[in-house]
């Protein structure tokens, strides 16, 4: 439950960065990014893949899937124009991907709290299942391994060929 | 006959509930609410009030497990957790301010069949002005 469900405040060891996708704004901890890229340096897809992903990124030799999303998170057959970055994120799987952003920030030096969604409110695939609280505001926390599955990562996964040493090495 | 206080919420044109006098603690007008994507259709949003994170429930959305929309009032509650005992705290969506009314013992009822959908979240309730009022569990409401 939220009440009770505190997990921290004031926790500075961890640090977070706030992105935009339209409407909504999440946060994502800086550990679990691999990068930040600008859109424009996104590769065409090599291969049709039935992934739903848009583009490719090239990093440490392996072929990134890039997402496009709404604010409500379901994908989207094209990146919109207001669109400028590309957030690649880590997953528990060693598998990264990466969805388009429009704006990305870093939350400095503020006093954060982190509540945890009740679980009555969530699917079993909920992406989202915290809300960090700063004086003013809510971002919602993003789980990189649930988005990883919302988005179907794994199908890209299984129509290229990344090898697994190189997805380890991508993911450290 | 023993009487208690209640607040009366219209959630719909069709549908009213009851929840007892000591559950309803404040309401709010024009909400900042935050939605989250990807979770139950029927609480969708949390607010914050007096420093806690506590998720907005649409009682009509969970009766019928749909996407209602949200209004621009509402309810801070109060309930006591099943297993742990606690109080905890809560939003409900209102679409008007409720109305606190006396409820008499002798006009306590059965729920009728017409209202059977409310069972799971209701076990009794109450005739006022010939309707007959659902009194809302909101442990059930919120497990």
């Amino acid at each position: 439950m939220l009440n009770g469900s505190l997990i921290f405040s004031d926790y500075q060891d961890d640090q977070y960065s706030v992105f935009t996708i339209d409407q909504l704004k999440l946060v994502v901890s800086r550990n679990s990014i691999l990068s930040i890229e600008t859109i424009l340096d996104l590769e065409p897809l090599q291969n049709e893949n039935n992934s739903g992903c848009l583009s490719e990124f090239i990093i440490n030799n392996i072929s990134v899937p890039i997402f496009g999303i709404n604010d409500d998170l379901d994908l989207l057959r094209s990146f919109p124009a207001s669109r400028r970055a590309c957030l690649l994120l880590k997953s528990d799987s060693g598998k990264p991907f990466g969805i388009a952003i429009d704006t990305i920030n870093t939350l400095e030096n503020i006093d954060i709290s982190i509540h945890e969604l009740p679980g009555f409110m969530l699917f079993d695939y909920s992406p989202i299942t915290s809300v960090l609280q700063t004086d003013e505001k809510f971002y919602g926390l993003i789980d990189n391994s649930s988005l990883a599955s919302l988005l179907n990562v794994d199908i890209y996964y299984d129509t290229t060929k990344n090898t697994q040493s190189e997805l380890i090495a991508s993911n450290a | 006959m023993p009487e208690s206080n209640a607040w009366l919420i219209k959630l719909t044109e069709k549908e009213t509930i009851a929840i007892g006098e000591n559950e309803l603690l404040h309401i709010i007008t024009e909400p900042d609410l935050y939605k989250i994507p990807k979770v139950k259709k029927y609480c969708q949003h949390v607010i914050k009030w007096k420093n806690q994170v506590l998720p907005v429930m649409n009682i009509t959305g969970l009766l019928y497990n749909q996407d209602i929309g949200i209004s621009g009032i509402v309810g801070i509650i109060a309930y006591k957790h099943n297993e742990s005992n606690t109080i905890n705290y809560a939003a409900i969506d209102l679409t008007s301010v409720p109305k606190k009314i006396s409820v008499n013992d002798k006009d306590a009822c059965e729920l009728p069949e017409p209202l059977h959908k409310w069972k799971p979240f209701s076990a009794v309730c109450f005739k006022k002005n010939n309707n007959v009022i659902p009194i809302i569990s909101l442990q059930k409401v919120f497990s």
